[in-house]
């Protein structure tokens, strides 16, 4: 039977079931309006056919896992390897939220055609999950220091840098349910995973990580059935023009939660975690997410009355620095993480300076300074020596340093009886308009302000095995590991800065 | 838009290996305007024209064996376009 044919007789077996109302089969409503339209599924997915296909999938990757658990391919890029134990913690919270947003979307939203892309994208998104896990689970068995993969799922909880993802996905999955499709499936999966899975695959096998490569590529081939289920969505809700200024709201709001999120993670790990240089993250992320996305799709959408995200000019022009500013900020905190990093070198400065010009006037002391703060014996912590940590914004949990720390936009606010912080107009208009959903997020000073740094690492569980070395270090092949005593001496005790200027 | 310039480029980017080698070599051979570039985990093919067309039934002849929509799905690890599945071929296309 032909794909179209087997398709249209499985949405054939809809129905409304007589024993429950229309209410309580949805649980959760949506605001916006999805009567009368005519969806349209592009890739016709159901069943048979997407277990055919990811069977397909399944057998050639873990083929090659099996194949790299017994055979020795070589030694792997060890800043890429140590960058990956923060960057694969992220994953796995980020892929199971999705799952459970596609859940609610699936109950949510009535047309067949698009529930069934739900459904498909829900199972999706637990073999991303279980995709990701056996890669952390190779690397600790394959990785020489197997530290810190060990407790990647549980540092996705916890970690000062995993804030700025989770918060992006209690985000997605507490919003409107049609608004999730929005920020989820058009900016999540089209804009910026394309560069995530596909570009930074390159850098992954050209750094030895071969098995990495072949997961994110398995994985975006998911996502471009997601991209196709956001066009689906976004396709359908454009018929009704009641749903046009409640799209904009969404666009407006997800274009820029997701730059700040999802969009420094790419630039970090594409220039920090890398050795072997190409393509700087700012060009990929102006080739992948501004001229493909930007230019290819959501232009696109101006015929149907869609406006261009107020904030997009600042977007492009904070990648100038973003990258930088979200490093000085993961390596300043070091003792907080979970991975070894060995700090820049003269290649790295003239390679930052010749894509970044003016990198070394406004981020070469904070490395000298790093580079000199890395053996145990001197005593000198540099998270001390830069005056701890900054605020965190309220809404994306970013340290409020940003685009640069000299230049930065932060400012505070007062809503009911509580001071609030913001990194940016972008994050305090969101604020703005739902502050109920955003004032329970417990920051890094929430939860630590007063305490002395090493119980602060002893409390996250960043520990080994031996219960008295730091599993982070600031240096890949150290004379001697940093331990809880060493940070003792340095006499850091967690405290929360001023409030910036208020600007309501 | 801003600083944003339109873009009509229609691209597929298949996950690298033979069988991505085999279809780009055809994709090269049966349109012209396909640029095809080596990535080195992915291959990327690349077109100013309005669509993207990968025939299953082409593919079978230039690969020799049986081949499927299905097994096509499993290596295009993106687009950019607007994708169409369809019972014998895949396209993408600058316009939804």
């Amino acid at each position: 039977m032909k794909i179209s044919e087997a398709y249209d007789r499985v949405k054939a077996i809809d129905w409304e079931p007589s024993y429950i109302t229309q209410e309580e089969k949805t649980v959760e409503t949506t605001k916006f309006h999805l009567d009368g339209v005519k969806p349209n599924d592009p890739f016709k997915t159901f069943v048979r056919e997407y277990c055919e296909q990811e069977l397909e999938k399944d057998d050639r990757h873990y083929a090659l896992l099996e194949a790299a658990s017994r055979l020795n391919t070589g030694e792997p890029d060890g800043r890429w390897m140590e960058g990956m134990k923060f960057g694969l913690s992220n994953l796995v919270g980020v892929e199971y939220a999705a799952a459970r947003a596609m859940g609610r979307m699936a109950r949510t939203v009535a047309p067949v055609e698009l529930r069934q892309g739900y459904m498909m994208q829900m199972l999706d998104e637990m073999r991303h999950s279980n995709l990701e896990m056996n890669v952390i689970r190779h690397h600790m068995r394959s990785w020489k220091d197997p530290v810190g993969f060990d407790v990647a799922a549980q540092a996705g909880a916890c970690s000062v840098g995993s804030s700025i993802f989770r918060s992006m996905v209690e985000d997605l999955v507490t919003s409107d349910p049609v608004e999730t499709s929005i920020g989820l499936q058009v900016f999540v999966e089209t804009a910026y995973t394309n560069l995530f899975f596909v570009g930074l695959s390159s850098h992954a096998s050209a750094h030895g990580d071969d098995m990495l490569a072949s997961t994110l590529l398995t994985i975006q081939s998911d996502e471009a059935r997601h991209m196709a289920n956001g066009w689906a969505t976004l396709s359908t809700l454009l018929q009704d023009d009641r749903n046009i200024p409640m799209i904009q709201d969404a666009m407006d709001k997800w274009s820029w939660r997701i730059h700040t999120s999802f969009g420094m993670g790419n630039m970090l790990f594409g220039d920090y975690f890398v050795t072997k240089r190409t393509e700087s993250a700012k060009e990929m992320t102006m080739r992948w997410v501004f001229d493909d996305f930007y230019g290819g799709f959501y232009q696109k959408l101006e015929k149907f009355g869609i406006k261009p995200p107020p904030h997009l000019d600042e977007m492009i022009s904070d990648l100038d620095w973003m990258s930088h500013s979200a490093a000085i900020y993961i390596f300043g905190a070091w003792p907080t993480f979970f991975h070894r990093y060995d700090g820049l070198n003269d290649d790295d400065f003239e390679w930052f300076e010749k894509k970044y010009p003016g990198f070394y006037e406004h981020f070469g002391s904070f490395w000298e300074a790093y580079n000199k703060c890395k053996d145990p014996e001197d005593g000198v912590l540099i998270l001390k020596e830069m005056g701890g940590l900054p605020n965190f914004c309220q809404v994306c949990q970013r340290p409020t340093i940003f685009p640069r720390p000299d230049i930065s936009k932060q400012r505070a606010c007062k809503f009911g009886d509580e001071t609030f912080i913001f990194c940016s107009d972008g994050c305090q208009n969101i604020f703005t308009k739902e502050p109920h959903h955003y004032v329970g997020f417990k920051n890094f000073y929430d939860l630590y302000e007063g305490k002395e740094l090493s119980t602060v690492i002893q409390e996250l569980g960043f520990v080994r095995a031996d219960g008295i070395t730091l599993m982070a270090q600031p240096e890949l092949e150290p004379k001697r590991l940093w331990t809880l005593d060493d940070i003792r001496k340095v006499d850091y005790v967690v405290e929360r800065p001023a409030p910036p200027a208020f600007k309501c | 838009m801003s600083q944003i310039k339109e873009n009509h480029t229609v691209s597929a980017k298949l996950i690298g290996g033979d069988e991505a080698g085999i279809i780009c070599e055809l994709m090269e051979e049966l349109f012209d305007d396909v640029v095809v570039t080596d990535m080195g985990s992915y291959m990327s093919i690349e077109t100013q024209n309005p669509e993207l067309v990968f025939d299953v039934a082409e593919i079978t002849e230039a690969m020799g064996s049986p081949y499927s929509v299905s097994r096509f799905l499993a290596v295009l690890a993106t687009y950019k376009g607007f994708i169409e599945v369809n019972d014998d071929n895949v396209i993408i296309r600058d316009e939804g």
